[in-house]
């Protein structure tokens, strides 16, 4: 009996043995280790250099009294900028006065004009700006002249410098200048207040003076895919443990993850972060500082998509609170791709206050669209347009009527994928934004829009 | 060397080994259940905390390490559905606006919002059967929830929570909702008396979808909760008792399908003013941190 049941014993620590033998080889992690805290990698664009992260809001060739317009999304424009800040990245000895010996009525072999909106910080360790220039650079114009290479640099404070450099330097720069072939694009005409008074019998103004293009022959409209999110690593991007955010399952579809202090709302087309406990801070990084910091965001929540460029990055400040607001958009063979939510955020020295991301990625030419396309209106044609639909909106406005903007561009319409990418003049009027379409100059609502 | 022998040291031997897997495998949830997470110098000096800040401690809390995790819900179709049946089978009429439908029948309405929220209004009221106004608070809340059983409105799951007169001379009696055995502190009942009738009831309460034991979490100690409650509240103008310190589920309502709601330390002072401190993240629960519709 007594080895029976040493027999006994003996089998069950056998079993048990086995058991806990698959248990540890096999068996799940304890829930400790499970919900550890974990920081999770998060898959991130690396950091860009000031050049990737601001770049020229337009670069016009001119060439005999001919303007020609390059923007994001055009080889051409890439090309130029790239020369530039190639051009600057090494210390320049200017010419001094006796050197300089420009005969009056030179000829200029042509002119290159960058525009920056936002404008170019002053950055130690980056390119070239003659010392007198002591705020922000709107504006780098590259006069190529048979005996000399002229940069005339603007500021923000309207200080403007001009330097004159000897003929041989950036001779790389003046043969790529010279490689542009401009037959192939239609050239721009010039849009400020002298136009616009010749053109209409009551006070208008321009905000800026806008280049916009003679003819525009060819409007075709794009397919448009809304930019694939991968759910999983925004979520971890925004959280540190993820493990601690909880779901909220919208009736429409929606997701919200919340941890008490902070949400993000994911949709179909892109995502919505809110971290209110944070805007009481201030703001008190540069601008250049700033700009980095807006970098390493885009590039860490989502990441920078092809044709993606920084549009705004203005400083907000009120009596309580300060923060930085940045607006990224996507362009499209030069032209912005406009939907109805920004790509936007807001932050200051506390961290991000807010962002929304909602990106439509250009897909191509829409098949149907490649022969029969009717040529687009003409601005001033748009731009009457757009001021009778500003008249039946603001019944109230009488005078100072300003442009701030008439730009071609795209627009996102459908509700299906794909999406189109509908050619439109886009006209901003005192703050009203109207978008016409190209052909028929029709006015679309933004709720027709993505 | 007998065969007897030989099992004796076998038996040693697996003995030994059943124990170092035991020892690798369980070890952590050996430590939990002999870990306590509040010591006694943790209790002093969260005392001593909310008391330089005018609140004192008159509540017992279990001093053990707690796990939890998520509770996934949805807005209770199910009581829904069985209260407004109870209205239909009574005749009533149904009207719509918005996302809000109202039934309407004699000396009953019913009106229930979209998020899931049902308001019940008694015209001219339920009398409450007491043939004494010195009847307990015990014997009021028996007849109360006996008479809404009958008119199909009491909802399963519930407990009491508290009863207070308000300045109009009407009486509210709170409950909320147990789901898992667990208090949801995110489903409520509020029933309104007036002149010993009820004259109102609100309900709101929530379906478990699911719970996430792939989830489950060490919840932060009853202490800590305290420490960061104080933190986030600053000191108190007048003095504070602090009553109730429960752990439970909490979390906003939400215009929503369905939602996770996490564990929380419900903090009860005298004045039955509540608030709830992130089981998981110390954080005070708050509402209104979720972003506006995108569009």
């Amino acid at each position: 009996m007594k080895e029976m049941l040493k027999t006994l014993i003996l089998i069950l620590l056998i079993v048990l043995s086995l058991y806990l033998t698959y248990q540890l080889w096999y068996g799940q992690m304890p829930a400790e280790l499970i919900a550890e805290d974990v920081l999770e990698e998060g898959i991130a664009d690396k950091p860009r250099v000031m050049e990737e992260i601001i770049k020229p809001s337009r670069i016009l060739s001119v060439d005999n009294e001919k303007y020609y317009r390059y923007g994001e999304g055009q080889s051409e424009y890439s090309l130029l900028w790239a020369e530039l800040i190639d051009f600057l990245k090494t210390e320049k000895s200017p010419l001094s006065g006796e050197e300089y010996n420009n005969e009056e009525g030179s000829i200029s072999e042509g002119l290159l004009i960058y525009t920056f909106e936002p404008p170019l910080p002053l950055l130690e360790d980056w390119i070239w700006i003659p010392e007198r220039i002591n705020s922000e650079v709107v504006q780098i114009k590259v006069k190529f002249s048979p005996e000399s290479l002229d940069l005339i640099y603007t500021g923000r404070e309207d200080e403007e410098v001009e330097v004159h450099l000897n003929k041989d330097t950036g001779s790389h720069f003046r043969e790529v200048y010279h490689s542009l072939n401009s037959n192939e694009r239609g050239s721009y005409s010039p849009v400020d207040d002298e136009v616009l008074s010749a053109m209409y019998d009551f006070e208008i103004t321009v905000a800026k003076p806008f280049y916009l293009p003679t003819e525009w022959a060819n409007p075709e409209s794009l397919a448009i895919q809304a930019e694939a999110i991968n759910r999983e690593q925004i979520l971890q991007s925004f959280f540190v443990d993820y493990n601690l955010a909880r779901m909220i399952e919208e009736k429409d579809g929606g997701l919200i993850y919340t941890d008490g202090e902070k949400g993000l709302r994911l949709t179909k087309s892109g995502f919505e972060y809110s971290y209110p406990g944070l805007e009481s801070g201030q703001a008190t990084s540069s601008y250049a500082d700033a700009l980095l910091y807006s970098s390493n965001l885009i590039g860490y929540h989502g990441g920078w998509s092809p044709g993606l460029k920084l549009e705004k990055l203005s400083l907000n400040e009120n009596p309580f609170s300060s923060y930085y607001s940045v607006d990224w958009r996507l362009y499209y063979d030069g032209r912005p791709i406009y939907s109805s939510i920004p790509t936007r955020a807001l932050f200051n020295d506390l961290g991000l206050i807010h962002f929304t991301r909602s990106l439509y990625i250009p897909v191509g030419v829409l098949d149907d669209e490649e022969e029969g396309v009717i040529p687009a209106a003409v601005w001033s044609e748009a731009l009457n347009a757009a001021l009778t639909a500003f008249e039946n909106r603001r019944t109230d406005f009488v005078k100072n009527i300003v442009l701030e903007e008439i730009c071609p561009g795209y627009a996102v319409v459908g509700q299906q994928q794909p999406l189109q990418g509908e050619p439109v003049w886009f006209v901003q009027i005192n703050g009203e934004k109207f978008y016409l379409t190209a052909a028929e100059l029709k006015l679309l609502d933004e709720e027709d829009m993505q | 060397m007998n065969l007897g022998q030989a099992k004796l040291i076998l038996i040693i031997v697996f003995t030994g080994l059943n124990l170092f897997l035991a020892y690798y495998l369980f070890w952590p949830d050996f430590g939990r259940l002999t870990r306590v997470a509040i010591t006694v110098e943790d209790l002093k000096m969260t005392q001593a905390v909310l008391n330089e800040n005018n609140y004192f401690l008159e509540a017992s809390f279990n001093r053990a390490v707690q796990t939890s995790d998520f509770l996934t819900v949805t807005p209770s179709a199910e009581l829904q559905q069985h209260i407004l049946m109870h209205f239909i089978a009574e005749g009533a009429q149904i009207n719509y606006n918005d996302n809000t439908i109202y039934f309407n029948c004699e000396g009953e309405r019913a009106v229930v919002y979209s998020n899931g929220l049902i308001q019940i209004f008694y015209e001219p009221g339920l009398e409450i059967n007491t043939n004494s106004s010195l009847v307990s608070e015990q014997e009021i809340r028996s007849n109360i929830e006996s008479i809404l059983l009958e008119k199909a409105v009491m909802p399963e799951g519930f407990s009491y929570d508290y009863i207070e007169e308000n300045e109009n001379g009407k009486v509210n009696l709170f409950y909320y909702q147990i789901l898992n055995e667990m208090p949801v502190f995110a489903g409520q009942m509020k029933v309104v008396l007036k002149e010993q009738k009820i004259v109102s009831v609100d309900i709101y309460w929530l379906d478990m979808v699911e719970r996430i034991p792939s989830r489950e979490m060490e919840v932060i100690s009853a202490t800590d909760a305290l420490n960061n409650f104080v933190t986030e509240m600053g000191p108190s103008p007048e003095p504070k008792h602090i009553k109730e310190v429960t752990l439970g589920y909490f979390s906003g309502e939400y215009e929503a399908e369905k939602w996770e709601i996490p564990p929380v330390w419900r903090i009860v002072l005298d004045d039955h003013t509540h608030y709830f401190i992130n089981a998981f993240t110390g954080n005070l629960e708050q509402e209104g941190i979720i972003p506006d519709q995108l569009q």
